[in-house]
């Protein structure tokens, strides 16, 4: 923390050049390039989108309505895509997989998303060039470095309902051959919102987060870039309770992640060298006064190797190595070491102007259970000059997690890999400032791995469930001078194949509707959010309501200071809602926030 | 549909209560049939208790129906006591009284004296209620001793790890130390009068079930240290007998990996499971039988013999409705099976 100041300051002081260049669309190189991936929706979130945002999760839910589940607000946040788990959504940091190890979920309300560039959800089955658990989709959190004369300075300032505070400070520099971004974020809160409808509130709910990033870059005379990324976060939260059960307890969470990215561009030929060092660890409290706990910890290892080369204008090749080394140990689990390697290939063919595929292949080998071999097909046709069809066929798996394999007691370390096998449709269309997109897609899920009650005494993680997963998903907008519309929906069918009953928290109807509307310094911007009902028992006897949100964001720019003020209500209609059951979400909330630029 | 109706008439009933108390029964909806009290998911809901009367009509959620309102989180085990039943509410650390046959709430017995309650027992309007306390703290268990007249605090008994099942004969007071998220091998024996402790007996570990036979003879299953736990080494089970408060038997299971559960007592048998087994035992046997009882399996997360029948639930999955099966324990055949809520931990049979 010191040194990030001190680095802050140093790097202020000695060069106060208040230049801004506009940046050029920087193109996103390998396994989520566009090129790479001809058949699937993919979608880029631009960081002006998410300025006055703090959490990831609001960013998803708005700008791709996507369903989350929290046990409470700003507690423990779990994604579901395609109706699947939440397993199965792989997020990346910088194209470095993040989910951890231990649980094979991330937290989205342990991530900081301001201090990011571009946010890229590519919704659907990509394991071939993603790896592991990329089923449901998978999304990449990126920080763009580039090589330009810029030096800018950010500062955001928000306070809000139940004394919630945020701020954050970047500070980013750059010349033609080095680049430095740093960043603080800091959000702390009361968090104890009333539970509508009962004379309860939301006790134990209290959280602190902190997010420390630094990202520098060097380009050598040869032109090739060398990239270092690092971050820690630490987040410590007490558990809120629920309806029936109060709580005591607290979770500590802390996540470092260091990459280091070598880049050699020549004619036709793009190699890119990683190496990452992943540290997770948590700390659970049942009581949050007393010094017992029990934790988990574990870090990984990853070399990665990609190359990218252009045989003819026609066909491409992508194709990478990855070696891996997880060590885990915790109260609940034995010191283990496990090691994986993993190859893909990727073909790229573009016919010609209208019609471009993909044919991609993986296998890896593992110490301690056999990575299957998988495929992928995707084409993309162009029907029109408006309008394209494209089409995805793959298989792939999600490897068994630490906690799976060695969790003491149950554990099961003759656990497989899970598999799957997907298949898509998407239609799309844009005219102008009219887009329309709509996806079918179907997947069907074998050896899902499930914590069931073995005879007698313990639980244990069997390769068993078996799910078939159907869905519409459709987005569209449209921009009208001032005034942007878009409209989503999601219809979403996940059977368990035993049962032939929805899967539990799975919505089938999700929307989201979005209306921005620019007016030279003021915007306004409405978010309506329908999410439907989920079932909480297998048996599909007991629900959590459907609910319908709406969020206001007013904001006005002050030219003169390169300045943002604004106002946030959130769940304007003070709807009750829960997305776990017994959870309340909170009531209206108000939030006002400045952002200024130097 | 059958559900519905009972449901609707129940609505229609409590409707015209509202309007005109005098139509109320008196006496309530619920007599001589079986109360199953149903944990209910962990965290993120509520138990619930059923009640299947002597024809075999199963009535869901009574308390909520009575009460228009949520049991609470984890409903470890219920008592009844005169006209009164005593449900142990544990995750929400709190003792619900109500009357048995109409489950109209009395009182909520709550504070720093009950806190993760795991059993109840009353003898001379005295309430006795394990409690673990904080669960890691394997120093803060205690017995709390209540008075049924106005729920009040007599005293705390302090005890050793994981204060579990609790058994009253004559009056003293027997307390199965299982050992909470420990492991313990203890038994108390706690005079009611003066609320002392009179007697530790050392039994095998983690003693999980206590129960009395017609002759007043205590029987104490214990189910042994499983093989998970880290840093200890695995026992087996043990079966201790105790006539005339001294251990007059110790049966040992056959190997360090057998760990029985689910011990009921009925016309001179003792009952229990070991995994998906039932086993029967005569109270004059002297070893463990070797053969369980074909025709009677399944995992069973609770088990109570009665009358010739076993009473036994079935919790499935653990995320949906489970199950109570009734079997004849002489023919091994299955009589019937009756929804319950999720996690069916406990059988309570009432008589009037």
């Amino acid at each position: 923390m010191r040194v990030f100041l001190f680095l802050l300051i140093i790097s202020i002081s000695v060069n106060a050049q208040k230049d801004t260049v506009q940046l050029k669309e920087v193109q996103i190189y390998g396994s989520f390039s566009k090129k790479y991936n001809s058949g699937f929706s993919v979608k880029s979130i631009k960081d002006s989108l998410f300025l006055a945002n703090t959490g990831l999760q609001e960013v998803l839910q708005k700008q791709a309505n996507i369903y989350f589940k929290e046990y409470g607000n700003g507690m423990v946040s779990s994604i579901t895509l395609r109706g699947s788990g939440a397993q199965h959504t792989a997020v990346y940091f910088n194209g470095i997989a993040i989910n951890s190890v231990l649980n094979g979920q991330t937290d989205f309300n342990t991530i900081a998303v301001n201090n990011f560039n571009e946010i890229i959800v590519k919704k659907g089955s990509g394991s071939t060039t993603l790896g592991s658990g990329a089923i449901g989709g998978a999304i990449n959190l990126v920080d763009l470095v580039f090589f330009k004369m810029e030096q800018k300075i950010k500062l955001y300032t928000s306070y809000g309902s139940y004394n919630t505070k945020n701020g954050a400070v970047q500070f980013q520099k750059s010349n033609s051959s080095w680049f430095m971004k740093y960043a603080v974020n800091f959000t702390v809160s009361n968090n104890d919102y009333p539970y509508l409808k009962t004379n309860q509130k939301n006790k134990n709910g209290a959280y602190q987060k902190t997010h420390l990033k630094a990202v520098l870059g060097h380009r050598f005379k040869n032109n090739n870039p060398l990239e270092f990324f690092v971050t820690h976060s630490n987040n410590n939260r007490n558990l809120s309770g629920s309806l029936t059960a109060s709580s005591f307890s607290k979770l500590i969470d802390k996540n470092t992640r260091l990459l280091l990215r070598y880049q050699v561009k020549n004619t036709g030929i793009k190699q890119q060298m990683d190496l990452a060092y992943l540290l997770e660890s948590y700390r659970f409290y049942l009581y949050k006064n007393t010094d017992d706990f029990s934790f988990g910890k574990a870090n990984t290892l990853l070399a990665k190797y990609h190359l990218s080369y252009n045989f003819t204008g026609k066909i491409q090749f992508f194709s990478g190595l990855e070696v891996k080394q997880i060590t885990a140990k915790g109260s609940d689990i034995e010191y283990h070491q496990n090691k994986q390697s993993e190859f893909f290939l990727l073909s790229h063919f573009r016919i010609d102007d209208k019609l471009q595929f993909n044919a991609s292949i993986r296998k890896g080998i593992a110490s301690n259970f056999t990575i299957p071999f998988i495929y992928g097909l995707d084409i993309a046709y162009k029907i029109k000059r408006d309008f394209t069809i494209k089409t995805n066929f793959s298989t792939n798996y999600r490897l068994p997690t630490i906690n799976d394999l060695y969790w003491n007691p149950g554990g099961n370390p003759n656990l497989k890999p899970e598999n799957s096998l997907s298949y898509e449709i998407i239609l799309a269309y844009k005219k102008s400032k009219f887009r329309f997109n709509s996806s079918f897609y179907v997947t069907k899920s074998k050896n899902l791995i499930q914590w069931q009650p073995v005879s007698g005494n313990f639980w244990q993680p069997i390769n068993v469930q078996n799910v078939i997963s159907k869905g519409i998903s459709l987005e569209t907008d449209y921009a009208l001078k001032g005034l942007n519309f878009s409209l989503f929906y999601d219809f979403t069918e996940s059977k368990d194949l035993k049962t032939n009953k929805q899967l539990i928290y799975i919505p089938y109807h999700k929307a989201t509707f979005n209306t921005d509307y620019h007016l030279k310094k003021w915007s306004f911007s409405l978010t309506n959010q329908y999410n439907g009902k989920v079932f909480t028992t297998t048996t599909n006897t007991k629900t959590v309501s459907d609910y319908f949100l709406m969020h206001f964001r007013l904001n006005r720019k002050v030219p003169r200071y390169k300045a943002n003020i604004g106002l946030k209500i959130r769940n304007v209609l003070n709807s009750y809602y829960e997305t776990i059951a017994y959870r309340p979400m909170p009531n209206r909330n108000y939030q006002v926030y400045c952002t200024i630029q130097f | 549909m059958k559900h519905y109706l009972l449901f609707l008439s129940f609505l229609i009933l409590l409707i015209s209560c509202k309007s005109d108390d005098n139509t109320q029964p008196q006496d309530g909806d619920y007599h001589n049939g079986i109360f199953v009290t149903n944990e209910g998911p962990f965290q993120n809901g509520t138990g619930t208790i059923t009640f299947i009367s002597d024809v075999g009509e199963v009535t869901q959620e009574i308390f909520k129906k009575a009460n228009q309102k949520d049991l609470g989180n984890i409903v470890q085990s219920m008592y009844l006591y005169g006209d009164r039943a005593f449900i142990v509410v544990n995750n929400s650390h709190k003792i619900e009284v109500v009357n048995q046959f109409s489950f109209k709430e009395l009182a909520v017995i709550e504070g720093s004296f009950i806190n993760n309650p795991r059993y109840f027992v009353a003898i001379n309007n005295k309430g006795y209620i394990s409690n673990w306390g904080n669960p890691q703290d394997p120093n803060d268990d205690f017995v709390a001793v209540i008075n049924l007249d106005d729920y009040s605090l007599i005293t705390t008994i302090s005890v050793a790890e994981g204060p579990e099942k609790m058994l009253l004969k004559d009056n003293d007071l027997y307390v199965a130390l299982q050992g909470g998220y420990g492991f313990n091998n203890k038994v108390l024996q706690i005079n009611t009068q003066n609320n002392t402790l009179s007697q530790v007996f050392t039994v095998g570990d983690v003693p999980l079930g206590i129960e009395k036979d017609d002759n007043g003879v205590i029987w104490i299953l214990c189910q042994g240290i499983p093989n998970y736990a880290s840093g200890l080494t695995e026992t087996g089970g043990n079966l201790i007998k105790i006539e005339n408060n001294q251990i007059v038997e110790n049966f040992s299971f056959a190997s360090e990996t057998v760990h029985p559960k689910n011990l009921s007592i009925d016309n001179g048998n003792i009952y229990f499971t070991i995994n998906d087994a039932f086993f029967k035992m005569e109270n004059t046997a002297l070893v463990i039988p070797n053969n369980p009882i074909s025709g009677i399996t399944g995992n069973f997360y609770t088990i109570k013999a009665k009358a010739g029948k076993l009473y036994a639930t079935d919790a499935s999955d653990y995320v949906s409705e489970g199950k109570l099966k009734v079997f004849n324990l002489d023919s091994a055949s299955l009589l019937g099976e009756y929804e319950t809520g999720i996690i069916p931990g406990k059988i309570i049979f009432q008589n009037n």
